[in-house]
């Protein structure tokens, strides 16, 4: 966390988002067709990393080995899983 | 590098301008939301219709003349002002009026099949509804043009806080991955979201917000065109002291010659004799590319208002052409459903965004700007930062 960035990890991909917000602006403007649904799909990139903000993190701190697939974990079943009728 | 000075001059700028702005911005994103679906609202209660399909079209269009006969015949009170033409449906005229043949009231805003000529629907115009609320609250607050230049002014300070607020970001994520989100406290959590969705949005809320502006600057900019290019187009062709034309020319004459002068073309609306966008002695006819590309630009055509001839065609200067390209620019209604969702979608997020400003603020408002910083940035108590002074509570020692 401490490690300082350079302005490339900084503004990298705030850029592409702007680069990809401007697509997205322009495209339905000059072309119908082909320009909307370019449009339609760079804005979504915005809205979507936004809305990625809001994910539920499991690990507060990213742990140095690779985490286990999440879902893949068994769980045991308990009595509650399954009621008998 | 930015200085600590530096830095603390551009926390204040997007302190101020965010909270002298945010309250108008919030109540223009609220309000906007609405009016992104406005077509679709109004066809969904009725207040408008598509043209019913037929089984045989007409080879003719219908006469203008006859639809605009028909309206005098419902609102024999009320002038003609324009025939509008939609861009997007080449099946439907609109026929607007009001008191007088100026624009400044409007009475009737009707719908008229172009193909056969029959009245299908009149626009309900009175006050008070919903979505009318809601057009006057993002457009003139009811303050007419003082309201929208108002509103407008609030675009200049959202530019200068996304500005101010991209160097922020700059420095608060100096130590931060992108897209973290840090969920120790709250407050850390919004500051993270305010800042992610911020960056995300910007260059949207950027266009959004200057196309903004510049459409709040709409009368001025067509009021210095009327001055202007139009009052010298027009006393060309006749002295402004003549008695104005009474004795009109059929529309459908004015129409199609104004069409013959420009091929390729349609017409975006025909303004009346009287009206400011024509004069007591000719139509205008303000005639746009069918294409994409061409269908903001306008060519305004001069009718003779007696006998129908055009008189001159020419281009709109590049100040109004500014505002016919920031307009779909402003209402994100040029790329079918998606994008309208799209925009509503980048709306709420910056709803968020605004939100969460205001939330900072009012928890933050006791910490030095110092201390700010320090917890933005992730640093620890043990981890100095080289460029931002102690603060000044450190007393100097005493030598003995």
């Amino acid at each position: 966390m401490s490690r300082v960035q350079s302005p490339r990890q900084i503004w990298g991909i705030p850029t592409l988002l702007g680069v990809a917000s401007l697509v997205g602006l322009v495209a339905a403007l000059v072309a119908d067709g082909v320009g909307d649904a370019l449009s339609w799909v760079a804005l979504t990139i915005p809205v979507v990393i936004s809305v990625w903000g809001f994910r539920r993190r499991s690990a507060p701190t990213p742990s140095p080995s690779p985490a286990p697939a999440s879902g893949g974990v068994a769980r045991p079943l308990g009595p509650s899983a399954r009621r008998p009728a | 590098m930015l200085s600590s000075k530096a830095l603390r001059g551009w926390f204040l700028v997007h302190k101020w301008t965010s909270l002298v702005s945010t309250l108008f911005l919030l109540l223009l994103c609220v309000t906007g939301l609405p009016l992104i679906f406005a077509h679709e609202i109004d066809h969904a209660l009725g207040n408008s219709v598509d043209p019913p399909e037929l089984a045989e079209v007409p080879a003719e269009r219908a006469s203008v003349d006859a639809m605009i006969a028909d309206a005098q015949g419902r609102y024999p009170d009320e002038h003609m002002q324009f025939v509008v033409g939609d861009p997007d449906d080449p099946n439907v005229v609109f026929i607007r009026m009001g008191e007088s043949p100026e624009g400044s009231t409007i009475n009737v805003f009707d719908t008229y099949d172009a193909r056969t000529g029959e009245h299908l629907v009149a626009y309900p115009l009175e006050k008070g509804g919903f979505m009318e609320v809601m057009e006057r609250l993002h457009i003139d607050l009811y303050a007419g043009l003082k309201g929208t230049l108002f509103l407008g002014s609030m675009g200049l300070f959202l530019l200068l806080s996304l500005v101010s607020g991209v160097v922020l970001y700059g420095r608060v994520m100096r130590k931060l991955r992108f897209g973290t989100v840090r969920d120790k406290t709250p407050r850390l959590r919004w500051l993270d979201l305010h800042n992610l969705l911020g960056i995300a949005t910007l260059v949207w809320l950027l266009v959004v917000g200057t196309t903004g502006t510049i459409n709040a600057l709409a009368i001025p900019i067509f009021q210095q065109w009327q001055a202007t290019e139009l009052a010298e187009m027009t006393a060309r062709h006749a002295a402004p002291d003549e008695p104005p034309v009474t004795d009109l020319v059929s529309v459908d004459t004015v129409l199609e010659n104004a069409s013959a002068e420009t091929p390729g073309k349609i017409l975006s609306f025909l303004a009346f004799p009287g009206n400011e966008f024509a004069s007591p002695h000719h139509f205008t006819a303000f005639m746009t590319g069918a294409e994409p590309r061409t269908k903001r630009l306008f060519t305004a055509v001069l009718v003779d208002a007696a006998d129908g001839e055009v008189l001159e065609v020419s281009s709109m200067p590049w100040y109004t052409q500014v505002l016919f390209v920031s307009q779909p620019l402003h209402f994100g209604d040029y790329g079918g459903i998606p994008l309208k969702v799209l925009w509503a979608l980048l709306d709420l997020l910056a709803i968020v965004v605004l939100g969460s400003g205001v939330y900072l603020w009012l928890k933050k408002r006791n910490v030095t700007f110092d201390d700010w910083l320090q917890t933005a940035q992730g640093d620890d108590a043990t981890e100095a930062v080289p460029s931002v002074t102690p603060p000044a509570s450190a007393t100097p020692t005493t030598t003995v």
